[in-house]
């Protein structure tokens, strides 16, 4: 029986990831809104649509100076007649592996999106003195427990930025304006925390 | 801190492998009750701080020096009432940033570990212009720039 029940688990999630479709959520706290389901990415933004990102209180101010810009991930908000996330959201823990339900020790910095391409995508580019060039996408990426999820992937000279490569140690000035262009995003620091 | 702590202090940050060569050149003033105001131990120790806490690159601490002589040129020569705290933190890309975020904005001025430094103005208006200017070896009047780090 227990075999069959793993085959069973396991061709599901086979065909789920064939069709790109996610694991349902399993967190029973998280809110039926924020739950993916079935629910497709929706890759066009707003002008004026907020992105959340979760951070350290002492970092409010500017969180982009302490991070390493690769996968950033954060909220988005959707649009002001379509909403989809409030800031809390972000302090939702969604991962099954960690044994609490909100981030009690973080608050949220809210950034504005303040322009996009003519497809409403956020995608820019930017070069240094060598030559070298930069570009920031933002990507809305819904995972099983938050629908809202979206990501900065960033790359230098083609190369995706990960945790892992390090690689934009090598881009001083580059890094350096990838980091200004997100904090001259940031729209309030009005503290929003749990509760 | 009494003039005698001092005195004990800088004799053995000088004697340091480590602070000799950024302290003395920094700050060899000697106290007197005039003239030696708690910002200067202040922003003595935080010298020190920055150079203990972390691993900066040569480059990193000859910046870091010049800015520090500059805040203290300020403080003699200018406007001792113009100097204002400021934080600082060591990141992941091994930054050195020092940041003050003012009622109009922050303004950080970011050391890269080699090549450049970067000084940033993100005014919390969004319709006033930001702006990010890079420095390089030939850079010289870090006097100007750290007056407009606290300005």
């Amino acid at each position: 029986m227990k075999i069959l029940k793993i085959l069973r688990h396991w061709l599901i999630s086979f065909f789920r990831k064939r069709r790109n479709i996610l694991e349902p959520c399993l967190l029973n706290y998280i809110p039926e809104n924020l739950k993916t389901n079935d629910r497709e990415p929706i890759q066009i933004f707003n002008v004026g649509e907020f992105l959340f990102f979760r951070c350290k209180p002492d970092k409010l101010s500017n969180p982009y100076n302490s991070i390493t810009l690769a996968e950033l991930s954060h909220n988005r908000s959707g649009s002001e007649k379509a909403p989809i996330s409030i800031p809390n959201d972000v302090l939702y823990n969604i991962r099954a592996d960690k044994n609490f339900e909100k981030y009690e020790d973080m608050v949220v910095c809210t950034i504005k999106i303040l322009d996009l391409t003519e497809s409403n995508q956020y995608n820019k580019q930017f070069t240094d003195a060598k030559n070298n060039s930069a570009r920031i996408l933002l990507l809305h990426d819904p995972v099983p427990c938050m629908f809202p999820h979206c990501f900065f992937r960033v790359w230098y000279n083609e190369e995706v930025a990960t945790m892992d490569n390090k690689i934009d140690k090598k881009y001083n000035e580059l890094r350096n304006k990838l980091k200004h262009e997100l904090a001259s995003m940031i729209y309030t620091e009005t503290l929003s925390q749990v509760g | 801190m009494t003039d005698f702590e001092y005195i004990a202090s800088t004799t053995e940050l000088e004697q340091s492998e480590t602070f000799g060569l950024y302290y003395e050149k920094s700050f060899n003033l000697k106290p007197s009750s005039q003239s030696f105001s708690n910002f200067m131990t202040d922003v003595a120790e935080l010298l020190n701080q920055i150079l203990a806490s972390f691993e900066l690159t040569e480059y990193q601490k000859e910046i870091l020096q010049n800015f520090f002589i500059a805040f203290n040129d300020i403080r003699v020569k200018i406007d001792p009432n113009r100097l204002k705290s400021f934080k600082y933190e060591f990141n992941n890309d091994d930054e050195l940033v020092l940041n003050r975020n003012t009622e109009k904005g922050i303004i950080n001025i970011i050391i890269n570990p080699n090549e450049c430094f970067a000084f940033s103005v993100i005014p919390k208006d969004f319709h006033i212009r930001k702006s990010l200017d890079f420095y390089y070896e030939d850079f010289k009047d870090f006097e100007a720039l750290a007056y407009k780090f606290f300005s």
